[in-house]
């Protein structure tokens, strides 16, 4: 289109790098740590010293995660291509290993519990996953075909299921917004995804009313759905904590209650609140100023992705950005959603923020590799693909 | 191609601003929920945050003390370590067989530290059904500092056992002024309601009550609620989701602030004395042969004394007997002693005769009768009778018209007097019935303006028919009898006749303060305490100061002065003369060769063999009345009322009174006989500026066991089981005495009780 397009090399390597979005990212990284520090602490006061387990992890967590990030950022794309397979195919061996061997966690077996340390290889499988289905809606000719969706869907489906044998379906949900996001921007005719849509509608409903979804999962969708009065006591339990986290956050006012003085953080009255959770202590420590800083970070951190895809140099880059955005996103709104009783009380990590390796390493990688389309931009060979 | 690819990227553009779109939407979504749990909804939610995790507790601030006038301490505090079951919790936590297993373990724990308990005693107290579901009962009290910290450590080993301090309220002196002080007890539902009604919470330093506080009940403790409450301490702890404490808030907690000190215008020695005499008249009056077989028995189980200082109208003493032991209302009353001290067959203990128990004045109020004859114009020059005018008192009266319309003669007799030549003074110092008849009778219907009122206008000059104003709970107002009253009295059928039919009947038996005059002797006291002090009648003050816990002055309670009587000499001179006359008259009457002219309580004050004392009337001239209310199928309402060192006009003597005394004895016969003793004797340290010093229960109980060893050294001297001295002399053969300081006298000799004991070990 333009001239500069044309020219391989054309900026000074500085400009290779979208700053906003590294700041942004740094931004929430840094907010995450102190807001796992502060969830986990303890209570703090007297004699007993805080404790900073959690912190000096997650620390670790965010300096590795941003190696393997500037590593994926800079991985050539024909070499990522060449490697998706296999990645693939390990990913659906861990899958299953993990269904075998994995540590059992709040009922689902999605960990493999190494050392003291924990790996999910669902998390993970999200950024194979989008690799995959760019990779599938943008080799050879004719792109998004029927026969691609087909493909597509074929791919989703073994992670898929074995996810929802651990089961997680909160994280399946995800792979299910990357995949919706991914068809749709891919071009795929409107029809066949109107088709979809009502394929999944009908299944929907189906799965809903059989008994395929755990009692307790069936428990917090009604929950959220219904009127509290209808349903049991397991469920009443689920509503506490969506309760919890919602007085949490209101008590957070306009200022919120200062650093490591949120009552109800700690006191713990919201559970799993340095991962799932986390966003009530940034809503009760920081008030509306930092969670709605922490949702702006988001939204500028989602707008560089976005634009990323829009100026990608190749549909394969376009769509991997594609897909680390409905990541982003989903999660992003399910995550806060949940603690504002938006959403139904799912267990899905907050990206960047959440304590955790893996949700840690898997947005750092999916950044990276946002970044890496960022850089070839203006890649003539990739432009060709 | 390259179209073809344009029109993808163009495609894949178009589709990636629906996926911005939608992006917007959901953060716009996220933020919209924001603004909605941190603006609008905010304060519930911080309020709900709050009660998640704040655990208030709170707990009883020490109530202020009450002191006597001269700072001795009358109510203290003292901190007790209280073991209490919450019978809910123990039974949701242990099954029967747990429980027993439990309370042994508890019941041993106890027993060691020195409270012996037993299971079944537990037990019993777990089921009285005094307590109500919810409430912690105490099993055990006083239990070691120890004990205390390990069963309030330990309460996974012992559910629904916890463990308090409670500060219970001690009487140093005992049962003494146990009706001025009052007691405390638990709040009732209705005073719970009444008061935090009253209380604004949101005030920092609200005195908020809680189910379960204690609270004035009475006396003092009653009207001085608001002082002597202590504003209540809380610890504001954080729990977690568990409840456990997880730190307690500084900022928020506060220490329970001590409420103030009342000091009291009491003096606790002369407390002493009236409530000793007082018993003592009584018991004696009980003993007093009758006159006849057909009088009523003197019950005397009843009465009250009150002391007051004229000068400022302050309360020095006040007693009422039967009397009862604050100590017993400690840590809970049982509705059976309840029962005990309310119930008239045991003459209500509980209540405060001097302010709520209703007499007729009897002879008394012909101080009010003569004030009324001197004020308005009945006893005059140019009156029914001038002071100085003899009359003849036959004990006969005779009114021409007892009921208007009729023209039939009434005859009132005097039940105790014979043919004598009387003037106002000695009426009043022989208590001339039939003098203050005419007065009453023909005075005030012939007067210039004939009136049946004038001698209730003065009863009320003196405070009767209203409360005095004392700050003590439950005073009663008394009765005036008038019109209306009998209206009143009409209408509730309690009369067969109305305040249309008043006689001149009725305004003569006023005079003498027979018929339905009814009066306090806290009335009584204060309206001669108006005759001591040159016609100031004050509203009697019961406090003096009110002072925190740093020796500030709250409040202080100055002299009300109610009103200033007409106090000439021509009205002041006869009254105090004749009132003088009481206690010291002896002398042959001017007008009847071989009559002695003798006050009403000669016999008290001069004749130490007649029951009297042997009292310095020449050096502290005391001025004072008789009054014996007749009773129907009644021994008679004895009283005596007196003041000194009282101004004499007739010898020329000004004095200022210090002190008003007024005695009542219930059915206890003459009041020259039966009350104005008690008065001497309570008057007479005073005179002499020597009120024993009033021991406080600790030294009494030392005193006791000090004479119980002598005593029991001297009945082994007695016996002859004691061997004596070597030379074979009995140590002592006089009984021992106490001296003041109790130590033990044996001939005027001080004797140790050791010494008692050495002889007893030989």
């Amino acid at each position: 289109m333009t001239d500069r397009r044309l020219n391989p090399r054309p900026e000074p390597w500085w400009l290779l790098i979208d700053p906003l979005l590294v700041l942004t990212v740094a931004g929430i990284g840094a907010m995450g740590t102190v807001l796992v520090y502060s969830s986990t602490r303890g209570s703090g006061f007297d004699l007993v010293d805080p404790d900073r387990t959690y912190l000096d992890r997650q620390v670790i967590f965010l300096a590795a995660g941003a190696v393997l990030g500037v590593a994926a950022a800079l991985v050539k794309p024909r070499l990522i291509r060449r490697l998706a397979p296999l990645a693939y195919g390990l990913m659906a061996a861990s899958m299953l290993t993990v269904l075998a061997i994995g540590a059992e966690v709040h009922g689902a077996r999605s960990w493999f519990s190494v050392g003291g340390y924990q790996f999910q290889p669902s998390e993970l499988g999200k950024v194979v996953m989008i690799v995959t289905l760019a990779l599938v809606f943008s080799s050879g000719q004719g792109g998004a075909s029927p026969l691609r969706l087909g493909l597509a869907l074929l791919s989703m489906a073994p992670p898929v299921v074995l996810i929802m044998l651990q089961p997680d379906p909160g994280t399946a949900l995800v792979y299910g917004a990357v995949f919706v996001a991914v068809v749709v921007v891919s071009g795929v005719k409107m029809r066949w995804i109107a088709l979809l849509a009502l394929i999944a509608l009908v299944g929907g409903v189906w799965v809903l009313r059989s008994d395929l979804l755990a009692g307790y999962q069936q428990a917090r969708l009604t929950v959220f759905l219904f009127d509290l009065d209808q349903v049991g006591a397991e469920a009443a339990g689920f509503a506490y904590n969506a309760e919890q986290a919602q007085i949490a956050i209101g008590n957070g006012g306009l200022t919120g209650q200062g650093l490591f003085e949120g009552t109800q953080t700690r006191s713990n009255m919201v559970p799993a609140q340095q991962t799932d959770f986390i966003f009530t202590v940034a809503g009760e420590e920081m008030g509306l100023r930092g969670a709605g800083l922490l949702l702006g970070l988001y939204s500028l951190l989602m707008y560089r992705i976005w634009r990323t895809a829009r100026n990608a140099s190749s549909v394969f880059g376009r769509l991997v950005c594609t897909g680390v955005l409905a990541m982003f996103l989903f999660q992003l709104f399910q995550s806060v959603g949940m603690t504002m009783g938006m959403m139904p009380v799912t267990g899905i990590p907050l990206p960047l923020v959440s304590y955790g390796g893996s949700s840690m390493f898997t947005s750092l990688i999916a950044l990276g590799l946002t970044a890496g389309v960022h850089r070839r931009r203006y890649d003539v060979d990739e432009m060709r693909r | 191609m390259a179209d073809v690819d344009r029109d993808t990227e163009d495609q894949q553009r178009f589709r990636l601003r629906i996926l911005g779109v939608v992006a917007v939407s959901l953060v716009a979504a996220l933020l919209a929920r924001l603004w909605y749990l941190q603006v609008l909804r905010s304060e519930d939610l911080a309020a709900a945050a709050t009660a998640n995790v704040l655990r208030t507790v709170h707990e009883e601030a020490p109530r202020g003390r009450i002191f006597d006038r001269r700072g001795r301490l009358l109510v203290d505090n003292e901190v007790i370590r209280v073991v209490m079951i919450d019978r809910r919790e123990l039974d949701s936590a242990l099954d029967d067989p747990e429980q027993e297993e439990m309370l042994l373990e508890l019941a041993l724990l106890l027993s060691e530290s020195g409270d012996l308990i037993k299971v079944s005693e537990i037990r019993s107290r777990l089921a009285d059904p005094e307590y109500g579901p919810f409430e912690l009962i105490p099993i055990a009290f006083g239990i070691d500092l120890d004990l205390f910290v390990y069963l309030g450590e330990r309460p996974d080993l012992f559910p629904g056992v916890s463990v308090e301090q409670r500060t219970l309220r001690t009487y140093p002196y005992g049962q003494l002024a146990a009706h001025v002080l009052g007691y405390i007890g638990s709040l009732t539902a209705a005073e719970y309601e009444i008061h935090s009604a009253r209380i604004d919470e949101s005030q920092p330093d609200a005195k908020i009550y809680r189910p379960n506080d204690r609270i004035g009940k009475t006396g003092v403790e009653r009207i001085f609620e608001d002082d002597l409450r202590g504003i209540p301490g809380r610890r504001v702890y954080e729990v977690n989701s568990y409840g456990e404490v997880v730190r307690e808030l500084d900022g928020q907690s506060r220490d329970p602030v001590p409420g103030n000190d009342v000091y009291l215008t009491i003096d606790i020695d002369l407390q002493r004395l009236v409530e000793d005499e007082l018993r003592r008249g009584l018991d004696e009056a009980r003993g007093r042969p009758k006159e006849s077989e057909d009088d009523p028995d003197p019950v005397a189980a009843a009465g009250a004394a009150v002391a007051l200082d004229p000068r400022d109208g302050s309360v020095l003493a006040m007693a009422s007997y039967p009397t009862y032991d604050p100590r017993e209302f400690v840590g809970g009353i049982s509705p059976r002693l309840f029962e005990t001290l309310t119930s008239e067959q045991n003459f209500s203990p509980i209540l405060n005769r001097a302010i709520q128990g209703l007499y007729p004045p009897g002879s008394t109020f012909k101080l009010v009768t003569a004030y009324a004859g001197l004020t308005q114009g009945v006893i005059s020059d140019g009156g029914l009778i001038s002071v100085d005018e003899f009359y003849r008192d036959t004990g006969i009266y005779r009114y021409p018209f007892c009921l208007e319309e009729t023209d039939t003669t009434c005859i009132f007799e005097s039940p105790y007097c014979c043919s004598r030549g009387v003037d106002l003074r000695d009426a009043i110092t022989v208590s001339s019935d039939t003098y203050f008849y005419r007065i009453g009778g023909e005075g005030f219907f012939r007067r210039p303006e004939p009136s049946d009122e004038g001698i209730q206008d003065s009863a009320r000059l003196f405070g009767f028919g209203s409360g005095t104003g004392v700050l003590l709970p439950y005073e009663r107002n008394g009765v005036v009898p008038d019109r209306d009253y009998f209206d009143l009295q009409y209408e509730r059928g309690v009369f067969g006749r109305g305040g249309d039919q008043w006689y001149a009947g009725d305004t003569i038996n006023l005079s003498i303060g027979q018929g339905d005059m009814l009066v306090t002797p806290l009335q009584m006291a204060n309206s001669y305490a108006a005759v001591a002090s040159g016609g100031r009648l004050h509203q009697p003050n019961i406090a003096s100061e009110v002072v925190d816990r740093d020796g500030n002055v709250i409040k202080t309670f100055e002299p009300r002065v109610r009103r200033q009587l007409v106090w000439t000499r021509e009205v002041s001179d006869p009254l105090l003369d004749g009132l003088n006359g009481v206690t010291a008259y002896n002398l042959p009457s001017p007008l009847d060769e071989g009559y002695v002219i003798r006050g009403t309580a000669f016999e008290a004050f001069n004749l130490p063999l007649e029951g009297g004392v042997d009292f310095p009337l020449e050096r502290w001239p005391t001025a004072g009345k008789t009054g014996t209310a007749e009773q129907d199928d009644e021994a008679d309402t004895a009283w005596f009322v007196a003041f000194g060192p009282a101004s004499w006009p007739e010898r020329g003597l000004a004095n200022e009174p210090e002190v008003v005394v007024a005695v009542v004895l219930e059915e206890a016969g003459f009041g020259g006989e039966a009350a104005a003793p008690v008065v001497a004797r309570i008057m007479q340290p005073i005179a002499s500026g020597a009120v024993p010093r009033s021991w406080t229960a600790v030294e009494i109980e030392a005193c006791y066991s000090e004479v119980a060893t002598l005593a029991v050294f001297f009945e082994g001297v007695r016996t002859g089981e004691i061997k004596v001295d070597e030379e074979g002399n009995p140590i002592s053969e006089v009984p021992p005495e106490l001296s003041e300081k109790c130590q033990v006298l044996v001939g005027g000799e001080e004797a140790v009780a050791e010494q008692g004991l050495e002889v007893l070990q030989r």
